[in-house]
């Protein structure tokens, strides 16, 4: 084999394993429980998350439309989570968010990130921080 | 008379509605279901217009006043079932040409043609009027089978 040959080749291979790499890089990390999940909130987050945080925020009134009601998470939730809520602007009933009373809550991180992300800015007009994300969770699944 | 003439349609097009397949979109359908169908009555993919479900799917972020993004693949499942069985695409269409074609780009399956003609001889009162029922948009209210997708007139009652 000519020396071209083999540097042929070996840029090929070059070539190919750095395609391999960006192809590995894509799929981003995903959490597959709470705790994965709070992990992954917590490397972009300042402070250790505190169920304390969690409950000063959940009750925090915001206003992302001016002129219309403010909004909080527990205006729908209920504060007390052991509650069913009650949707402020469509009526729907809304199971309790407590796991130790709906074993269903916090099981599924895909659909915690989905609701996150639709609730932060429906109630804030913003998506949340990872702070007030992990603060959040931390309230709901230490509640009692 | 008019209405029995309604009524009569309204049973060839829910019954054509039924029998017709879904074609090639059964993920798209779950991920509908359980998405959508989440929230409210999964509305059948026929009772709009592809431009309709378009229109709607294109603001997720603001949907009838709250946040319903989904995630992309969502998205794209639920957007290729949805016009793919919307009503441009139905038998109904193919069979009665433009009789139930909606003007406009309607948002709501209460504005559309159809839905009129079927619900007019519905009085306010027992619907917006109704504490128990409250609006058009809650067809589970008086349709039992409306979470499966069965809107004929036997499984139609209005609570009191």
């Amino acid at each position: 084999m000519t020396k071209n040959k083999l540097s042929a080749i070996a840029r090929a291979t070059l070539l190919a394993a750095a395609f391999m790499s960006t192809l590995a890089v894509v799929p981003a990390a995903r959490a597959s429980n709470l705790d994965d999940l709070l992990q992954l909130y917590q490397q972009s987050a300042g402070r250790p998350f505190s169920a304390e945080n969690g409950k000063a925020f959940w009750t925090t009134k915001h206003t992302p439309v001016a002129g219309e009601p403010s909004r909080s998470c527990a205006d729908c939730h209920s504060a007390n989570l052991d509650n069913t809520g009650k949707h402020i602007r469509t009526g729907k009933p809304i199971k309790p968010m407590a796991p130790a009373v709906n074993p269903e809550r916090l099981t599924d991180t895909r659909k915690m990130e989905k609701w996150l992300l639709r609730n932060c800015k429906w109630v804030l007009g913003r998506e949340c921080t990872a702070q007030e994300k992990g603060d959040v969770l931390t309230f709901i699944k230490n509640f009692k | 008379m008019k209405y029995r003439s309604l009524a009569s349609l309204a049973a060839v097009f829910l019954f054509t509605c039924s029998v017709q397949s879904f074609a090639g979109t059964a993920s798209g359908k779950k991920v509908y279901q359980s998405e959508c169908g989440a929230c409210h009555v999964p509305y059948p993919a026929v009772f709009l217009s592809t431009a309709s479900w378009n229109a709607i799917l294109d603001h997720l972020d603001k949907h009838f006043g709250d946040n319903a993004e989904l995630a992309p693949g969502d998205l794209a499942s639920i957007k290729t079932f949805l016009q793919s069985n919307s009503y441009d695409n139905s038998n109904i269409k193919k069979r009665y040409g433009n009789r139930f074609d909606t003007p406009g780009t309607p948002l709501r399956v209460s504005e559309t043609r159809f839905f009129k003609a079927v619900h007019g001889e519905v009085p306010e009162r027992l619907v917006t009027g109704n504490p128990k029922v409250k609006s058009f948009a809650r067809c589970g209210a008086c349709h039992s089978g409306a979470q499966q997708g069965f809107y004929d007139e036997e499984g139609v009652r209005i609570p009191r």
